[in-house]
């Protein structure tokens, strides 16, 4: 595995010369005690060749010098690792003054009240998810996963984290959205994030099961009404105009084998970043590397040179899902040069 | 053959007329007189000129009458060769104006003077004459005449177009010797002719041996030392001139001028000292400076270290040459003005000498050398492990917007690396004079690395800015200050904090806006995360239920349900909240 000189870590400004991240997702396993039916990284067993603790050591310095606002712990099921606890010590002690939040997504399963307790100071965020009420959540993430992740929101709240709720909206769970909300304030768990479904891995089957996002806001709206019928209601947010780019080059994805990709969607093999055992995580992220020319894409003028691209332009579109319809013209190959001419 | 010939002088070829005419006249015969005479009318004045002498050998005192007439030809040639055909046929003038035709013709301007004014008329003519040798005879000669209404014309012959004519002029007027034509004459020293110019100032000195001791005199030299400065060379080689004709070329302000910051004015002086043919041995080293010949000066050794530590002090535009050039001195003198440049005020100064001192292999020999010398080149982790001495030089990059934005960045980064104690007075020192320049981001920079310190002096001078609204312009700045005693423990911070963050501390309606009391969460909430982080067992249990109770600030509706969705309209209190809570529990008192 790479290792950068320490000079170049103790100068404190290296991210200068690389993308300015926001998240950083960390699949430390590919692992999973569930089988979610709509699991965009189709998580099931370890990869063959996952990155060890002392990989992850090596990485923490440059992941710190990143300044991104948040390495998220995920995978398939991040606490399956037996390292997982060294793995958070690993980027705190490397991160004195604090600079990253650490999060730790989980499907709850595995969480009790002595890991609860050995994660405070350790951990910045803990999340769980939960996709909606017993019967449908457990015929998307399981048997007994509504059971379980509830037990692990109580664990955690106990020793004093406020967990944070992922709920993977589809079109399949979203009957239950309103209810679910409710519920969740109810025992006070308001840190809810609503994540779109992706139709990759095994949700790639069910293409059929994104969410009407104004079903979607209704149901929160009527949410909002029954938890807070006194707290008045504040101006909607205007409607975004079209959007200039999706925020791809903030995010980085690295894999359990090291490899780095933009995000969850872009994991075919030309958008493959680099891999940390081969490279410093600096150097893939440098601004002039596909991260940067991902970031410096304007959807607006990709559209005026190809008007085939300009569904890039509304509001909450995913680069990924335009470039996997139309990879094959040329617009793509002229705003990314760094993209193999091969794809 | 004689008829061929004549019918040879009415050839369209004036070089056949030419040949027709000399050949007339050697063959001496009479009959070619009527023709000789007509073709001395002629529009070519050699043909003209070659009929003349062709009647003159001829002989026959017949034709004087027509040769007369041609002693006013516009050709000075045909004047000369006609006078001297009449003089062949024994000719003598009837009056003063045909012997005055006559010696203008031969040029025998003495004798033209003789005749005395009358000849005036016919000299004034002549000024315009295409030959010089004619037009300075008759300038001359009226300033020999010097009578009467002369002076005028002579005053009227320094506008001549004739560079000749109006040199004569002034040397006329200088031999004439009137006060009343000083006047005019100084213009005249101004001529563009150096001629000319000669002329006018030798004229003065004959008219008044003191002219530039009076007060247009001075003028005029002041003017001409004015010019020594000018842009345009040949202005000054004029200048020159003229000064060192009357006597004025002193080359002291020259020398001074050599010293000048300007590069420009020093390149001048060099040159108008060259025409002067001044040769110091003391200040070869300015004068090479001053002429951008910088490895004549790298040759001179000790003698230039002098010259080049004034010229990379005084002159922006030669500064890296001028360093560049004691890097190449072969002597040790050179080096030390290298090392003191390291703390001059201009990064291109302190970058230079850096630079040059590396080429030498320089290594510094104290703390202070080390950080100045690190920080100049550009490794500024290198400069932060000198602790207080790299103080001051790292804020010089941080406050100098000249720098790169990554330069400024890392001397940030490496400011707030310095862990030495001691740095702690210079950045006190600082953060007052940045609040009273209102630098704010280099304020918050200090902020930052005061918290980093984690010295408790700086709790009160930090308090105090944040206690203050109205010394901080920004944010950011107060932001930074609530970081640094959340950093330093300073658990008096909850309160104000909290307010801000509650919105409990608004004075106006615009701070009330949804997005501005957003704004002033942001610039709480760090501070007392990191108070929470740090000093977590400090805080008062009413503080830490207070902290505990905290809410979330939104500007977006629905903020409670999918916070990361509208987080940039959002401050998140939730660490605080959660951090609060936890240290709650680890006291026994919540579960």
């Amino acid at each position: 595995m790479h290792t950068p000189a320490p000079t170049q870590l103790d100068q404190g400004c290296v991210s200068l010369n690389s993308v300015r991240l926001k998240n950083v997702f960390l699949h430390v396993t590919k692992a999973c005690n569930l089988r979610c039916t709509y699991c965009y990284f189709s998580a099931s067993q370890p990869l063959p060749d996952e990155m060890t603790t002392a990989e992850f050591t090596r990485l923490w310095p440059e992941m710190v010098a990143l300044r991104p606002q948040k390495v998220v712990f995920t995978g398939g099921e991040p606490l399956l690792r037996a390292d997982i606890l060294e793995l958070l010590g690993g980027l705190h002690a490397a991160d004195p003054e604090h600079h990253v939040l650490r999060c730790l997504n989980t499907n709850g399963h595995l969480v009790t009240p002595k890991l609860a307790r050995a994660l405070v100071g350790l951990a910045d965020e803990v999340r769980v998810s939960l996709d909606g009420l017993p019967a449908r959540n457990d015929a998307l993430r399981g048997a007994g996963n509504f059971d379980a992740a509830m037990r692990a929101l109580e664990c955690y709240y106990a020793v004093g984290f406020e967990p944070k709720v992922l709920v993977t909206i589809t079109a399949t769970s979203l009957p239950d959205l309103e209810e679910l909300l409710c519920l969740l304030i109810e025992k006070k768990i308001t840190r809810i994030n609503l994540n779109g479904f992706r139709p990759i891995g095994r949700g790639a089957r069910h293409g059929e099961w994104a969410a009407n996002p104004v079903a979607v806001r209704e149901a929160v709206r009527r949410a909002w009404a029954r938890c807070y019928p006194d707290v008045p209601a504040r101006p909607e947010p205007p409607e975004p105009e079209a959007q200039t780019n999706c925020g791809v080059g903030s995010f980085l994805n690295i894999m359990p084998d090291g490899d780095v990709f933009p995000c969850h969607v872009l994991t075919a093999r030309e958008f493959r970043c680099g891999n940390v055992r081969e490279q410093s995580l600096l150097e893939i992220c440098r601004r002039s590397g596909l991260l940067g020319q991902l970031r410096a894409l304007d959807f607006t003028t990709m559209a005026q040179q190809d008007g085939r691209v300009v569904e890039l332009t509304r509001p909450g579109t995913c680069l990924g899902n335009v470039y996997a319809k139309t990879k094959s013209l040329p617009v793509w190959k002229g705003n990314l040069p760094l993209i193999p001419t091969s794809t | 053959m004689l008829w061929w010939t004549l019918r040879q002088l009415k050839s369209k070829d004036s070089m056949i007329r030419v040949r027709a005419a000399g050949k007339l006249g050697d063959s001496r015969n009479r009959e070619a007189m009527g023709p000789l005479v007509a073709t001395l009318q002629d529009e070519d004045w050699e043909v003209r000129a070659t009929a003349a002498k062709a009647l003159g050998v001829i002989g026959d005192t017949n034709v004087i009458g027509p040769l007369t007439a041609l002693l006013i030809d516009q050709n000075s040639s045909v004047r000369r060769d006609t006078a001297k055909a009449l003089d062949a046929l024994h000719w003598h003038p009837e009056d003063d104006t045909q012997r005055a035709l006559r010696a203008i013709a031969l040029g025998e301007w003495s004798e033209v003077t003789k005749i005395g004014p009358s000849v005036v008329k016919l000299l004034v003519e002549l000024l315009n004459d295409q030959h010089d040798d004619v037009r300075q005879g008759a300038v001359a000669a009226l300033g020999e005449i010097g009578e009467g209404q002369v002076m005028e014309l002579l005053i009227s012959a320094l506008d001549s177009q004739y560079n000749d004519v109006r040199s004569g002029a002034a040397e006329a007027l200088g031999k004439v010797g009137d006060k009343r034509v000083v006047a005019r004459l100084l213009s005249a020293v101004e001529d563009k002719s150096e001629r000319v110019r000669a002329a006018a100032v030798e004229a003065l000195r004959k008219i008044d041996p003191n002219w530039t001791q009076t007060g247009v005199g001075d003028a005029v030299i002041q003017g001409y030392l004015s010019k020594l400065n000018s842009n345009d060379s040949d202005e000054r080689k004029v200048a020159v001139e003229v000064l060192v004709k009357i006597g004025h070329a002193t080359i002291e302000p020259l020398v001074v001028q050599l010293q000048s910051s300007e590069k420009g004015k020093r390149e001048r002086a060099a040159d108008v000292l060259d025409l002067l043919g001044w040769q110091p041995a003391s200040l070869r080293a300015i004068r090479a400076i001053s002429r951008s010949k910088w490895v004549e000066v790298a040759k001179m050794g000790v003698s230039a270290v002098e010259p080049l530590i004034w010229a990379y002090t005084s002159d922006r535009s030669v500064r890296r040459a001028a360093l560049e050039a004691l890097g190449k001195i072969d002597d040790t003198h050179a080096v030390e003005p290298l090392v003191t440049a390291l703390g001059h005020d201009s990064d291109d100064v302190r970058l230079t000498a850096a630079g040059v001192l590396a080429k030498l292999g320089w290594q510094p020999a104290t703390t202070e050398q080390r950080a100045y010398y690190a920080v100049a080149l550009k490794e500024y982790t290198q400069a932060s492990s000198k602790g207080i001495a790299a103080v001051r030089p790292l804020l010089w990059v941080i406050r100098d917007s000249g720098y790169h934005y990554d330069d400024r960045d890392a001397a940030k980064a490496a400011l707030c690396r310095i862990k030495d104690p001691l740095a702690v007075e210079p950045l006190l020192m600082a953060l007052q004079e940045l609040i009273a320049d209102r630098s704010d981001d280099a304020l918050a920079v200090v902020v930052t690395a005061l918290g980093a310190l984690g010295d408790a002096k700086a709790i009160g001078p930090l308090m105090a800015v944040l206690q203050n609204e109205d010394s901080m312009s920004s944010r950011m700045v107060r932001k930074e200050v609530a970081v640094a005693l959340g950093t330093l423990g300073d658990t008096r911070i909850v309160k104000p904090l909290v307010a801000r963050i509650k919105g409990s501390s608004v004075k106006s309606a615009w701070e009330a806006e949804p997005r501005q009391l957003v704004e002033s969460a942001w610039e709480a909430e760090p501070g007392l995360r990191q108070l929470l982080e740090k000093a977590a067992t400090n805080i008062s249990l009413e503080d830490l239920e207070m902290l505990a109770d905290l809410k979330d600030v939104s500007a977006e509706r629905y903020y409670a349900i999918g916070c990361d969705i509208y987080s940039d309209a959002t401050c998140d209190c939730s660490q605080i909240r959660q951090l609060a809570r936890q240290e709650l529990i680890r006291r026994g008192l919540k579960g």
